[in-house]
């Protein structure tokens, strides 16, 4: 086994093993762990067919306070919302 | 009072829906409302959701120019007496929905956003309807709050610009006014 397919190898096991990336509220990816079969016969010698799916994945968010954190102190948030009026309060009750 | 009440099923959304998933197109997306018709959702006569989102209250108000103008340099802490009173109507109008301007403030604290929350009724998107079944939901703004929220949207967008009377003329009215006002008193 050259050098080349060890590196492949590697590559492979660590994507085989890592969990989905997890942030709040987002799309993430990779999700390889149950998608693992293999790349190239010759190459890395395994008995079975494969390729690692990348696969968009919803994860269910629960960490709204977090996330928000990120919300408001971006520069996006800031732009739109820092020193910006309220608004023309029209009085409806005392 | 209770301002949310649980909502779990995605096929019962409607108007106050509090919802997650879509996609502002931001780096992380806030949580929305929907603003759609209830009649509409419910006979499926939507061909598009109508939602906005919903942010911190405090990031909202501590951000702004009028708190920044009512506090100390500082901060709220280092604020006078005066100046902590100001904030605090200034807050009490929003809870209790005094005034009617670009935010509508709602208590989440009793659903998973578990915060005290705004509606940015600048902050518009509609989305085809067939988004609703990758959306996940969270609270339902409850009756008749939610009318109300819809009646302050409306008032907000349909605000209608008129001249104002020239700032010598309004100190002119309302030297009249404060005359009548004190004779009013004798």
């Amino acid at each position: 086994m050259n050098s080349k397919t060890s590196l492949y190898i590697v590559a492979l096991s660590i994507l085989s093993t890592t969990p989905a990336i997890q942030r709040d509220g987002e799309y993430n990816r990779p999700q390889t762990a149950n998608s693992l079969t293999c790349i190239n016969q010759r190459m890395t010698q395994m008995n079975f067919c494969s390729s690692v799916s990348f696969v968009e994945q919803y994860v269910p968010v629960t960490d709204y306070k977090n996330r928000y954190k990120r919300i408001v102190s971006s520069a996006k948030f800031k732009a739109a919302y820092r020193n910006r009026s309220l608004g023309e309060s029209i009085l409806i009750e005392d | 009072m209770e301002w949310t009440t649980p909502f779990n099923d995605i096929n019962q959304l409607t108007q106050g829906s509090i919802i997650d998933g879509i996609n502002w197109g931001d780096e992380d997306n806030p949580v929305s409302i929907v603003l759609s018709n209830a009649c509409d959702l419910e006979h499926e006569h939507a061909s598009y959701l109508i939602v906005a989102a919903l942010y911190p209250a405090s990031a909202i108000i501590g951000n702004s120019r009028e708190y920044k103008g009512m506090t100390h340099q500082n901060g709220f802490s280092a604020s006078s007496k005066k100046q902590k009173n100001a904030v605090e109507n200034k807050l009490s109008d929003y809870i209790h929905h005094r005034t009617i301007n670009r935010y509508y403030f709602i208590d989440c604290t009793a659903s998973d956003l578990d915060m005290l929350m705004m509606v940015d009724f600048q902050r518009i998107l509609s989305l085809p309807i067939d988004i609703k079944n990758s959306l996940r939901p969270i609270a339902q703004l409850n009756t008749p709050l939610k009318e109300q929220m819809m009646m302050q949207f409306v008032s907000y967008t349909s605000r209608i610009p008129t001249d104002r009377v020239s700032q010598e003329d309004e100190q002119v009215i309302k030297n009249k006014l404060l005359e009548e006002i004190i004779e009013f008193e004798k």
